[in-house]
């Protein structure tokens, strides 16, 4: 087996988990909203600085809490993104204790944090919002527009092949 | 029997897989996916990715919940149980539940869309509170800045008025005058609405003689009914109405005058008329009824409450002035005043527009 990573897309339901990986997947957008229940899993190898890897991402369903995922989606997981929409507090309000809980159950996994919808918010009104809030986000992305999903596949990608 | 009935509907709802340590698959009983030719488990489906770390781990079971496979064109929602024993190969079996995770979906579709709409009107609502708050804002900025040359203009006009003209000049600086005049209104209307949209009005209330304020309107109406070949009648029953009320004159004056200029404006022939009535006599309250009644040209309407918005003007008709912010001025006093605005219109026939108002009254 080649070198194969799992990511797990965590977030509160209606942030654009699903969206942010099928525009990295296939390239594609809807506005229709389509719950996930259960667990999509899709994979996708690419190659970053002369390495390949192939990336299983796990986009699960959304929950308010992360000690609500199952266990069993979470076993093996490498790296995180935690997706937050900006236009609605309550997904981004508990982050840093989310983030704490991650990095302490899951300590060699990696981890990026994902405003998506940014395309419905000034950027510096979006930076300015999280600053304010002292919660760190290290991608401004929208699914819709395609902007920045991308680089926070392949940061993390990154990430964890220097892991190796 | 029950070996058919779990033939028929047990066994093709499960999938029993036997594969080694390194992923390959040894036996499969094919019930939901067929697996002919796959060689790895890892190459039926990228989730199988995730029991690499267990085969190598004895006495190890695990169960995965509603895990959504497509492989050859069938597509199904399963949970799959993981089993590796010291003696036996790693076992997986899948549970076809499809039906069951699809009727989960609807209910969780619809719980979760309705918690996602919600909060979009939110947006939306907050949205046009900021783009509402910046007109306003913006008119007010532009009305006073228009103000103060207007003034200094009208003062000019007014000097010019004093010196000797000849007849033509007359006219050219009475017109200059009058057009100045409008002006000045408009902008006055503009710093209005701005003030009251803005929540920056609030109202000087005193005991006033009720019957002196509707004396002092119809000295300003009858002048310019008469102009315009209309009669003007007011209805006042000076015995059931309450002498004094506790009010913002000013106020109460701008919205009747407002209204009554409107009729006038609207009224090609026949009467325009203003009625006050007690509706609800309490000791020291009263809810007293103002209509403004004309025969004028009346509305189509298409949305109720659209003229009470700014800027919207209900008709085509060139000759007649007017910026469409008078109802919406008048609507905010009312409302301001705690009061209610209704009306009826008939095309071609008329409007009353009633107005009901709550006063403390002595």
């Amino acid at each position: 087996m080649n070198n194969s990573k799992k990511i797990v897309l965590i977030g509160h339901f209606g942030v654009g988990k699903s969206s942010l990986v099928r525009r990295y997947v296939q390239n594609t957008f809807t506005d229709n909203y389509m719950v996930t229940i259960g667990v999509h899993i899709v994979k996708k190898e690419i190659q970053l600085n002369q390495k390949s890897i192939t990336l299983i991402i796990w986009d699960i369903e959304g929950k308010d809490d992360i000690k609500k995922v199952r266990a069993s989606y979470l076993i093996g997981t490498s790296g995180f993104i935690y997706v937050v929409d900006p236009t609605r507090p309550q997904t981004y309000e508990h982050i840093t204790s989310e983030i704490n809980f991650i990095t302490t159950q899951y300590p060699k996994a990696k981890y990026l944090t994902v405003a998506n919808k940014s395309d419905l918010i000034e950027p510096e009104e979006i930076k300015r919002l999280f600053d304010s809030l002292q919660i760190k986000i290290d991608y401004f992305a929208s699914a819709k527009s395609g902007d920045e999903v991308s680089s926070v596949f392949e940061n993390l990608a990154q990430q964890l092949l220097d892991n190796v | 029997m029950f070996e058919k009935i779990r033939e028929k509907y047990l066994l093709n709802k499960t999938q029993i897989i036997e594969i080694d340590t390194l992923g390959n698959i040894l036996n499969s009983d094919n019930r939901i996916f067929n697996l002919s030719g796959v060689g790895q488990i890892y190459d039926f489906h990228p989730f199988f990715y995730s029991i690499e770390s267990l085969l190598s781990l004895k006495n190890c079971e695990q169960i995965f919940y509603c895990i959504h496979i497509e492989h050859l064109n069938v597509q199904k929602s399963v949970d799959v149980f993981f089993t590796n024993t010291e003696s036996e190969n790693p076992i997986l079996i899948l549970y076809d539940f499809t039906e069951h995770y699809t009727n989960f979906q609807h209910i969780a579709q619809e719980k979760n869309e309705t918690v996602l709409n919600f909060h979009l009107e939110e947006l939306k609502t907050k949205l046009l509170q900021a783009e509402k708050e910046f007109k306003n804002k913006f008119m007010a900025n532009v009305g006073h800045d228009l103000k103060t040359p207007l003034g200094a203009s009208l003062w000019f006009i007014n000097m010019l008025e004093k010196t000797e003209l000849t007849n033509s000049q007359r006219e050219a600086v009475l017109l200059l005058k009058e057009t100045n005049t409008l002006i000045k209104g408009l902008i006055d209307d503009i710093l209005d609405l701005s003030k009251l949209e803005l929540g920056k009005i609030s109202l000087d209330e005193n005991w006033e003689n009720l019957s002196d304020i509707i004396k002092h309107i119809q000295s300003i109406i009858t002048p310019k009914s008469n102009q315009n070949g209309l009669q003007f009648t007011v209805e006042f029953e000076q015995n059931q109405l309450p002498q004094f009320i506790y009010t913002d004159k000013v106020r109460l004056q701008q919205i009747l005058i407002n209204l009554l200029d409107n009729s006038i404006k609207f009224t090609r022939k026949g009467y325009v008329k203003l009625s006050v009535k007690n509706i609800e006599k309490q000791k020291d309250t009263a809810q007293l009824l103002f209509e403004v009644e004309d025969t004028g040209i009346g509305m189509k309407i298409t949305n109720k409450n659209d003229i009470y918005n700014s800027f919207t003007k209900l008709h085509n008709q060139k000759n007649i002035e007017g910026s469409g912010l008078g109802l919406s001025i008048v609507s905010n006093l009312i409302t301001l005043m705690q009061g209610d605005i209704h009306y009826v219109t008939q095309l071609n026939q008329g409007t009353t527009f009633s107005i009901l108002l709550p006063f403390k009254t002595k």
